[in-house]
């Protein structure tokens, strides 16, 4: 599956990687070298997970035009592709950044970085699925109900933390677009055709849980001890404990409650949730 | 069970996707006022829209259907396969001249390549230590 080479000229802004030019932010030369190389690890990462989930919007732009879904829900989907290149993007010059900032410390060679290669993608094929219709529903909500929506909640968490302009205006763009990917999500399950309702309900609390674990990777990960978990945090690298919270919050208190809101019966998903959502 | 301050934003807001609502209209996420660090801090560029489709009401209470003896994570193979690739606060770890089906996506850099992501079979690279083969 190949994704585009640039940024779409009618994209969300028009081309443009973000809505205003992120700014310049002198807290970055204050970090220590340790902690700046931790930043810039992260945002370089990140750009090539961020690419990575373009062939995941690929992909549900795709099931969303074979489910013959609300044609709103699919112009979005269609967007969040180049979204998810802007991300790239943007994470790439974010890392420039941190990098930048270490050029006066001699700490990295000067000059841009090159951008991470591909990384492999491997979405769920849940083979259990009763027909390939329900199999495209699935991977609508397994990205965009769970998926983005836990991204959504990482995001306001490291918002939360976040002190400098440059890492908190980079968080707002990032999560501007992370809230209309969701919506693809639940839009669907708003509209969600009678005749999949069932199937969705039997699914529910394996993809919470799969999706769940994924995440909680970042959780279980472990940090380098010599980078201060507060500089972290104030670049917008929230706590461990930081992001169990907001992962087991958005489960709790947005996931589930959106669920009933779509009238979806999720009271295996409920019972797991209150149990501590063991993954 | 309290409201989370997305719960409007995705959820409710979410019907502003639909045809015939307010095309075009996407999600801004601005600096929040001094008032209320805790405010949805999502907002639309018209902050009048409002949801067109009245949503459908809840059928259950999140527990009607729950059963008495639910099964713990594991016990559902469907619950093992890997979810969707998340896209924040992991790290790559670069194996210079080794081609993109061999880069790795670790939880961090301390973490051994072993419990990384890779492009076969992720999750069974992530439970299963290294070891011989029996």
């Amino acid at each position: 599956m190949s994704l585009p080479t640039g940024l779409a000229p009618d994209g969300r802004w028009g081309g443009a990687v973000t809505q205003r030019p992120l700014p310049e932010d002198g807290s970055l030369a204050q970090l220590s070298p340790e902690a700046r190389e931790a930043m810039l690890d992260v945002w370089w990462s990140q750009a090539a997970t961020e690419r990575r989930v373009a062939h995941s919007f690929a992909m549900v732009h795709a099931a969303l035009v074979r489910l013959e879904a609300d044609a709103g829900v699919i112009a979005v989907a269609a967007r969040a592709v180049d979204d998810e290149l802007r991300h790239a993007a943007l994470c790439m010059q974010m890392a420039n950044r941190y990098q930048a900032a270490s050029i006066p410390l001699g700490a990295c060679a000067a000059g841009a970085l090159t951008a991470p290669e591909d990384l492999p993608f491997s979405p769920p094929h849940h083979p259990e699925a009763r027909s390939a219709r329900v199999r495209d529903a699935l991977h609508v909500v397994g990205q965009c109900v769970f998926n983005e929506t836990l991204a959504s909640a990482y995001l306001t968490a490291s918002l939360e933390s976040a002190k400098t302009p440059l890492a908190r205006a980079a968080l707002r763009e990032l999560l501007s677009d992370e809230i209309d990917h969701a919506r693809v999500g639940w839009a669907y399950l708003a509209t969600l055709p009678s005749d999949l309702r069932t199937d969705m309900e039997d699914w529910l609390k394996p993809i919470a849980i799969s999706n769940l674990r994924e995440w909680r990777a970042i959780v279980t990960a472990p940090r380098d001890p010599a980078v201060s978990t507060q500089d972290l945090a104030e670049h917008g690298l929230p706590s461990k404990a930081a992001v169990e919270d907001a992962l087991l919050s958005a489960m709790r208190d947005l996931i589930l409650p959106g669920l009933a809101h779509a009238g979806l019966r999720a009271g295996a998903v409920s019972q797991w949730a209150a149990s501590g959502a063991a993954t | 069970m309290s409201q989370h301050r997305l719960f409007h934003s995705l959820v409710v807001g979410s019907q502003l996707l639909l045809s015939g609502a307010m095309a075009g209209c996407f999600a801004q996420v601005v600096e929040p006022g001094p008032g209320d660090p805790n405010a949805d801090p999502m907002s639309d560029p018209d902050p009048s829209t409002e949801p067109v489709v009245n949503p459908m009401p809840a059928t259950d209470g999140g527990t009607a259907d729950a059963k008495p003896d639910a099964d713990d994570a594991q016990a559902d193979p469907r619950a093992c396969a890997p979810g969707w690739h998340p896209t924040k606060g992991t790290v790559c770890k670069v194996r210079s001249g080794r081609p993109a089906s061999e880069q790795l996506c670790c939880g961090g850099p301390a973490v051994p390549e072993s419990m990384c992501c890779v492009a076969i079979d992720p999750y069974h690279a992530m439970k299963t230590p290294p070891g011989p083969k029996p």
